[in-house]
């Protein structure tokens, strides 16, 4: 009867069994079969080497003497290509000579003949047992990488579904689009956010309202990575439902700010502090309140200089005082700048912290991206491991020179309006390839103003283009009363830099500038990339609320 | 900008392709080598480092309507990835000459 802990060893293996005594091989073969799942035999050397590589048995019993190819001789050839198959080795007598290269070959038990079955047992055991806890830990290995490739897929996957839910979270509803103040101007938001980690400590929400007010929060959570996005996450979507509130004109402004840092509060650890900032900026009143806790000094430029004005609140903990309020007129404001700690703390190649240069690069840059750039010469943000955010607000066509126009709605109108505008920058020293970029830019704005304005081409632009009857259309076209398209030049400096300010208005009533001015148009449709075009030749496009006035900026100049 | 026409069904474009009346330009040129009975088309963009959308939405319409084989030769480098940014680079057979 099989031994059970050797049947469970040899239970799924193969044997190749190599005999020329046909009564020793009917013996043993009855021995090895209640064993393994297959049994090979052979009955010389010669037909065991054929059998070896036909069949790839996991281990070979085989005798010495054998006539046309002795057990020596078949794994010499054996051993040419397989260095790991287990041989045992029957003999009824070994030479010296035979013992040492049958060793070399790694012969792995020696058996005396006659054979008896409990010595091949025993060898048996000792063999199959390796071949048994080998395949225990290769299986162990698979299972392993196998969970490994779960754990990864599963983790980026988890990745991706996070950023997904941060960034529909987290959002500047005013991307695109400028807020519109009164008959001309208005004001943008420029946003830039380097996180650190899959989810940022960092939180932002930028929400217009529909009585044409601004509502901003901006967060940061102490410490990094998840635990401190969880904190950010909750309070950004606490303040987006009552921004909601507000923006139905259910809640005011007060009500609001006191809320969002109660939530934080509620859900904060004990040792934990949370900074936040949440502002209403109104045009129409030249207002901004604020509310800050925590957060660096807002840097406001005031008639081409930088006031800093520092929040009243400490940052929010789960023993905050009631919040108090600030608010400051928007007169002479041109831009304003919210960041968070990771910008005007970080260390500067030369020593000291950013802060002390943030001031005279908000003065010298015009975007979000610029006084990046600028950080990054200073700093090294690879060294830097705190979240970055920063806000900028910035006032529209504010300058020292302003130019108004109008144009006929016509095709020959607009042309020649831009010929005139592109002179006029000339003029004041614009050139290059920024200038190139800007009147590229124009042309789109303008005829964006003159199809969609003039002409009330919507939808139907493609249908034109495709059936050829575009060219006719906007070539033809005749202006009619009060059908023409505004324009305003202003011209500014940004320290040694010239700063040009386009607003292009037109007479319609604007269109659904959501799905048609976001680049998101399909492969094959013929219109649908202007704003696209924009965006990559200028520093700054936007659009108003209606889709009706476009705004672009350039800058001129080395920075 | 200058507009060389090469033949029957090959355009030149040096300057820069900007101002409306440019767009309307190079449309012109294209839609007369069109008439011309060009059923493939050559364009060669020499300075230009993009293109505006009345331009692209008129080659549009000429490779997808017309059915003209449209070979777009990109002489700068920003050109060609525009095209390729706004998945077009295929559609207009575009390559880039820039060194």
């Amino acid at each position: 009867m099989a031994n059970p802990l050797l049947k469970s060893y040899t239970t799924g293996l193969s044997v190749l069994y190599v005999e020329d005594d046909p009564v020793g091989s009917v013996i043993v073969k009855k021995m090895l079969e209640p064993l393994f799942d297959r049994v090979y035999a052979a009955r010389d050397g010669a037909e065991g080497l054929r059998q070896f590589h036909l069949q790839q048995p996991d281990i070979i019993v085989s005798d010495l003497m054998m006539p046309t190819m002795d057990g020596i001789g078949m794994l010499r050839e054996i051993r040419k290509s397989n260095q790991k198959t287990p041989v045992l080795l029957m003999t009824a007598s070994l030479e010296h000579v035979h013992l040492v290269e049958a060793i070399n070959l790694g012969v792995s038990k020696f058996l005396a003949k006659p054979l008896r079955a409990d010595a091949l047992q025993r060898a048996l055991l000792g063999v199959t047992r390796e071949i048994y806890l080998e395949k225990v830990a290769e299986q162990a290995h698979k299972h392993e990488v196998e969970l490994l490739r779960y754990r990864n897929r599963y983790h980026s996957q988890q990745v991706e579904l996070a950023q997904a839910k941060e960034q529909h979270i987290a959002g500047n509803l005013l991307e695109n689009r400028y807020m519109q103040a009164d008959e001309a101007g208005g004001w943008l938001v420029d946003l830039l956010q380097q996180p650190r980690d899959i989810m940022s400590g960092d939180s932002y929400s930028v929400i217009p309202t529909a009585d044409n007010r601004l509502l901003l929060f901006l967060a940061d959570a102490m410490g990094h990575g998840l635990s401190a996005s969880v904190t950010s996450m909750l309070t950004t979507a606490f303040f987006n439902h009552a921004a909601a509130g507000c923006a139905c004109g259910h809640l005011g402004f007060a009500h609001i700010a006191s809320s969002v840092m109660q939530f934080a509060m509620r859900n904060l650890l004990e040792d934990e502090v949370f900074s936040s900032l949440v502002m209403e900026l109104d045009p129409s009143r030249q207002m901004i309140r604020f509310a800050s806790c925590g957060m660096p000094a807002l840097l406001l430029v005031r008639n081409g200089q930088v006031e800093r004005l520092r929040g009243l609140n400490p940052p929010v903990s789960t023993f905050s005082p009631p919040i108090q309020l600030q608010e400051f007129s928007l007169e002479g404001v041109t831009s304003i700048l919210l960041a968070t700690d990771g910008l005007g703390d970080a260390p500067m190649k030369t020593g000291g912290s950013y802060r002390e240069r943030l001031a005279d690069d908000l003065l010298a840059s015009a975007t979000a991206e610029e006084l990046f750039a600028r950080y990054g010469e200073c700093c090294d943000d690879a060294d830097n491991d705190d979240d970055i955010t920063l806000l900028r607000l910035t006032a529209i066509g504010v300058g020292q020179k302003q130019f108004s126009y109008a144009a006929p709605g016509t095709l020959a109108g607009v042309s020649s309006l831009q010929s005139y505008v592109s002179r006029q920058l000339e003029q004041e020293g614009a050139k290059g390839e920024k200038l190139d970029a800007l009147d590229l830019a124009l042309s789109e704005a303008l005829m964006n103003a003159f199809e969609h304005g003039c002409l009330k081409i919507g939808a139907d632009k493609q249908r034109l283009i495709l059936e050829g009857g575009y060219d006719d259309f906007v070539m033809v076209a005749e202006a009619g009363t009060g059908n023409e398209i505004k324009l305003t030049l202003t011209l500014g400096a940004c320290k040694e830099r010239l700063q040009v300010w386009i607003e292009v208005i037109d007479p319609g009533p604007g269109f659904d500038a959501e799905t048609r001015l976001n680049g998101n148009t399909t492969v094959t449709a013929p219109s649908g990339r202007g704003f696209n075009i924009m965006k990559r030749s200028v520093d700054l496009v936007r659009r108003n609320q209606a889709g009706n006035r476009l705004v672009l900026m350039q800058m001129f100049g080395e920075r | 900008m200058e507009i060389k026409v090469v033949g029957s069904q090959e355009l030149v474009v040096t300057g820069i392709i900007k101002t409306i009346d440019d767009s309307m330009q190079v449309r012109g040129e294209l839609q007369k080598l069109y008439e011309g009975g060009a059923k493939s088309i050559t364009l060669r963009i020499e300075d230009s480092f993009a293109l505006p959308s009345a331009v692209i939405g008129y080659l549009m319409k000429l490779v997808n309507r017309d059915k003209v084989r449209l070979t777009l030769q990109a002489g700068d480098s920003r050109l060609y990835e525009l095209l390729e940014e706004l998945q077009l680079a295929t559609v207009f057979g575009a390559s880039c000459t820039a060194r």
